[in-house]
């Protein structure tokens, strides 16, 4: 029989996340992706060649699907020299925080800016050199003026009227863009929705007013997620719930073409078919910029729909003080970040593990489904659940081992120790092949 | 006429010149003192000469800041820069040699591309330079006018006078020779913070009037940076000024 190459590592005495439950199981790797023990010894007659007593939880490593920049790099910032140091320089800090993978977040820039960036923000495994990169997000600058937030006012486009090519025009190449937030009220938007799902990207709405009835249709055309919810778009009224009112929805409606989520590639196949109507929605739990109280019934509501994202900005893993964001002033003081002298809210400092964190004390909800909202469902919502957000056979393995308080004690990228705390518990967390 | 309309008529050329010297001092020590830097247009033809005078005497001996000024062409001609139609040559033969810390600073077009491959490759070091934004903003576009009413490489009846998204066109069929050249578009000339038409001569009078007093739709009556809340000066001498009956004028800036 063909002996297979790469050693065999077995991560034991743990508990791990699997199928919706914690248990008492050992974690089987090879070449990058956990394998079944028991299909390897009938099939092999083999046993692990390293064995690792872990001792702690595994949870699979989490997944950020806003993030503009962080450790003092913003990526809207950067010019076509500077941005992929920045993403280099970017992903390869993230996974001290236990995050494995991630979409580069674009906000509202100009065309001349786009052309100059997206072309080198491209997926990539990850390794020891950083985080995995699913794809580019793209926030903006199809928003609304009023639901700006932080993003600059003369870049904010006015409509979509000219359809596909304005598109393109705006962007340049989409081939590398994972993720779109786009305001569905403004005019040529509602179709671009359409194509842009039928061309297998996700379409997040956000920056936006639209009522509850016009993000309804929005779902319909294929949108199926909401960009940081609650923020950016108008307040929940109980007669007039707006786009936060689809959380009850919880799934669409079939869609009017094919489901956004039949994406292209042959890999990025949902693990369920029901997976595919699930409406998502983005918080952001850093105890800033949504209550806790707001945390809880979001997610109370549609508890399979939330998704923790950090929407972090360059300031994120940096000292208090003054930075630049895309060309505006930004003042952090501990937790928060505010556009200088006012007080709007434009991003948080906080990092995914200590979101994890604070969602899970401010939900009450189990630690499975707060570990959940960071891995799975943003796997889900890409439609790469069956590689990512799981441990699954045959899934990456890309994990998280974390202490009984959630502290992030090593990061695993395809099975290799990419990060590890520096304490004597995870010394035995060596790099393995 | 409000204040961010100005027409300023000058007795006299060298009068004109000094109004130029005037302007341009002005406008780059604003610049540099709120940017850090003086980003200014300018045109061929008789322009060359004109700054040739006002210019050099901007900075006093020893304060020179030629260092923080960014020189771009508001059009260019698609020659070799030894070619008389070269509007670089012209300035390379007179303003470069009076003050040569000048010459790293103009941005230039590539003599070995084509039209269309210079107006992106001239995007592209706009881009560099302005970075982020819908279009870039100069502090200060010197442009001329022809008697046909045309400006920059904007000539009347031309598609180009309806480009909206770019910032840099290629012409190749100029009804003035040369035939192939690159021009700023008319949103480039209105988001600039300021733009001055420098216009002398008998022969301009009536250009002059058509779209100062008459309205007429004309390319150089089409810039109207005050709409994106930009200063406009039209700076004449009184022979270009001669057709002008009811319009209010200046004397200086």
């Amino acid at each position: 029989m063909k002996k297979q190459k790469g050693a065999v590592v077995r991560m034991r005495d743990c508990r791990i996340l699997r199928e919706g439950r914690i248990i008492k199981e050992d974690l089987w790797i090879r070449n990058g992706h956990i394998i079944d023990p028991e299909v390897l010894f009938f099939e092999e007659r083999r046993s692990a060649d390293i064995s690792v007593d872990c001792l702690f939880l595994i949870a699979p490593g989490f997944i950020d699907i806003q993030i503009n920049g962080g450790f003092g790099v913003d990526f809207s910032s950067c010019t076509e020299d500077s941005i992929e140091e920045a993403i280099a320089l970017v992903r390869k800090r993230l996974v001290a925080y236990g995050v494995t993978a991630f979409c580069p977040t674009i906000i509202t820039s100009s065309p001349a800016l786009y052309h100059q960036l997206l072309p080198h923000i491209k997926r990539s495994e990850g390794g020891l050199h950083g985080a995995e990169i699913l794809g580019i997000h793209l926030e903006g600058p199809f928003i609304s003026k009023d639901k700006k937030g932080a993003h600059r006012l003369e870049l904010v486009r006015q409509d979509l009227d000219g359809g596909m090519s304005e598109l393109e025009e705006t962007y340049g190449s989409l081939k590398e863009t994972a993720i779109i937030t786009i305001a569905p009220e403004l005019r040529g938007c509602m179709e671009a929705i359409r194509y842009l799902s039928q061309r297998g990207i996700v379409v997040s709405l956000g920056h936006s007013g639209a009522d509850i009835v016009l993000a309804q249709e929005a779902v319909r055309n294929g949108a199926r997620c909401m960009t940081h919810l609650f923020n950016a778009m108008p307040p929940f009224h109980h007669r007039d719930p707006g786009m936060i009112g689809l959380i009850a929805q919880a799934k669409a409606a079939p869609a009017l073409g094919q489901g956004c989520l039949k994406a292209l590639a042959s890999d990025l196949t949902s693990a369920s078919a029901a997976q595919e109507d699930v409406v998502y929605f983005g918080l952001i739990a850093d105890g800033v910029h949504t209550h806790t109280a707001s945390l809880k019934i979001a997610y109370r509501a549609h508890p399979k729909g939330a998704i923790l994202v950090t929407d972090a900005i360059s300031a994120m893993g940096m000292p208090v003080g003054r930075h630049n964001l895309a060309g505006v002033e930004i003042e952090v003081t501990g937790d928060t970040a505010h556009i200088a002298g006012t007080n709007t809210l434009c991003g948080s400092v906080a990092t995914m593990d200590r979101c994890v964190r604070s969602f899970l004390t401010a939900t009450q909800c189990s630690l499975v489904e707060a570990l959940e909202v960071a891995s799975l469902h943003p796997a889900q919502l890409l439609g790469l659940d069956r590689r990512k957000g799981t441990l699954a056979f045959g899934a990456d393995a890309d994990f998280v081992v974390l202490d009984q308080d959630l502290e992030v004690l090593a990061t695993f990228i395809a099975g290799q120790c990419v990060w590890r705390r520096d304490e004597e518990r995870t010394r035995h967390f060596v790099s393995t092949l | 006429m409000t204040d961010s309309l100005k027409i300023i008529v000058y007795k006299s050329g060298s009068d004109l010149e000094n109004g130029m010297h005037e302007l341009l001092k002005r406008l780059a020590k604003e610049a540099i003192a709120a940017r850090g830097k003086f980003t200014l247009g300018v045109s061929g033809g008789s322009m060359a000469k004109q700054l040739t005078a006002a210019v050099p005497d901007i900075y006093p001996k020893g304060q020179e800041e030629w260092k923080k000024w960014h020189v771009f062409f508001c059009d260019e001609r698609i020659v070799a820069f030894d070619d008389k139609e070269s509007t670089y040559g012209d300035y390379k033969k007179n303003l470069i040699a009076k003050v040569p810390e000048l010459e790293s600073q103009f941005v230039v077009i590539d003599p070995s591309k084509d039209a269309e491959n210079n107006a992106l490759h001239y995007h592209n070091q706009l881009v560099q330079r302005f970075g982020n934004a819908m279009f870039p903003i100069f502090d200060l576009l010197l442009t001329g006018m022809g008697p046909d009413g045309h400006t920059c490489s904007l000539f009347p009846g031309h598609p180009l006078l309806e480009e909206r998204r770019k910032w840099v066109a290629a012409i190749t069929d100029s009804p003035k020779p040369p035939p192939s050249r690159i021009t700023l578009t008319l949103p480039v000339l209105n988001h600039a913070r300021n733009v001055a038409f420098i216009v002398a001569g008998s022969n301009k009078a009536e250009a002059v009037k058509k779209v100062l007093e008459d309205q007429e739709k004309l390319p150089s009556g089409m810039v109207q940076p005050q709409s994106n809340g930009g200063k406009l000066y039209w700076m004449l001498d009184s022979e270009a000024a001669s057709g002008l009956k009811n319009t209010r004028t200046h004397t200086e800036l």
